[in-house]
């Protein structure tokens, strides 16, 4: 109870506009956050990630403290969610530039595997006109990152929970939530396919 | 709250150094001025080296920010550092910066700042300053 009283200090300090306190933010959460992720995340393939995750999270945090409602949970408990977030959105990009756009195309690796350079080619363009298609389709980011996991397939809840950072309601609440998003999400892709 | 190794910080302060939200983004900018290495810099603002990640972390005062000088001595007295050798880089900084439309931490700015303050003047620019202002 000592750290949330301290914690709730601090909070009130960064909405004051303290100078100092970035600094005393910073020092108290970015060892948890980091400690905090390496358990979720163990493997020193994610060590860049979890810097950049937790980092996000306090930056963010400082320049926004408005976004943490001391009502719904401690500031210790919101800045892991938000890192957790931003790790988990981090790590599905990384995967799905590493599973469809595959970065540079191999031409070298298509000749020993007899595959067409032009087609993959032209196949990685339209990966690239419907990523940008959705992006029109969906201007607010999480909308777009939501539609980007159902593409992909994505079926547990818990990932859109995370994404949508509704973590802290209870599962029944977080499911018809992440149901509603889905729902609406699929709708708007169905009627744009419908469309096209 | 509990004592942290100042060094785990090392990857938020790489990043405070490029947000100008941070006080590491002015430092970073005014060493970069000095040419002088972080420990340098600290020794410059009697910073104790295991405060000086806390140093880059803290927020940084708004030069015409009628506050500014009671941010710093808010900043100085926690780290603890030189108050007004701190009040004197900020400002130094928020000069430079305000000669320029770049960022000031990036390499070249400052001797395209210092070029522009003491380039010498051509003798067409020292004849056209001295005539004498139409006059309507």
């Amino acid at each position: 109870m000592a750290d949330h009283a301290a914690w709730e200090a601090l909070h009130q300090r960064v909405l004051s506009k303290g100078h100092s306190v970035w600094a005393e933010v910073s020092e108290e959460f970015f060892p948890i956050l980091v400690q905090d992720l390496s358990y979720k995340f163990p493997g020193s393939e994610y060590a860049d990630l979890i810097d950049q995750a937790a980092s996000d999270a306090l930056m963010n945090y400082l320049k926004k403290p408005q976004a943490f409602d001391p009502q719904k949970s401690n500031l210790c408990t919101y800045l892991c969610m938000s890192a957790d977030g931003d790790l988990r959105n981090a790590r599905a990009k990384q995967q799905r530039r590493e599973k469809n756009v595959g970065g540079e195309v191999d031409f070298s690796q298509m000749a020993g595997n007899g595959v067409r350079a032009e087609e993959e080619v032209e196949a990685k363009w339209q990966r690239e006109v419907i990523a940008q298609k959705l992006r029109q389709l969906f201007p607010q980011t999480q909308d777009l990152q939501i539609a980007e996991l159902i593409i992909e397939g994505e079926k547990a809840t818990e990932t859109y929970a995370q994404l949508m950072q509704i973590t802290h309601l209870p599962k029944e609440e977080q499911q018809k939530q992440v149901h509603q998003a889905k729902d609406r999400i699929k709708k708007k892709l169905q009627r744009q396919w419908d469309h096209l | 709250m509990t004592t942290h190794d100042p060094h785990a910080l090392a990857p938020l302060v790489a990043r405070a150094r490029r947000d100008p939200a941070f006080l590491g983004y002015a430092l970073s900018a005014f060493a970069q001025r000095q040419a002088w290495s972080d420990d340098q810099l600290a020794a410059h603002f009697r910073c104790p080296s295991h405060r000086f990640n806390h140093l880059m972390l803290c927020r940084c005062p708004e030069h015409n920010d009628p506050q500014f000088a009671m941010y710093v001595k808010e900043i100085a007295d926690y780290i603890p550092c030189d108050e007004m050798e701190l009040l004197l880089a900020l400002r130094e900084i928020s000069i430079v910066s305000a000669w320029s439309t770049e960022p000031v931490h990036q390499d070249g700015l400052f001797l395209a700042a210092r070029d522009r303050l003491e380039e010498p003047q051509t003798k067409e620019q020292d004849e056209e300053e001295d005539k004498p202002e139409d006059k309507a």
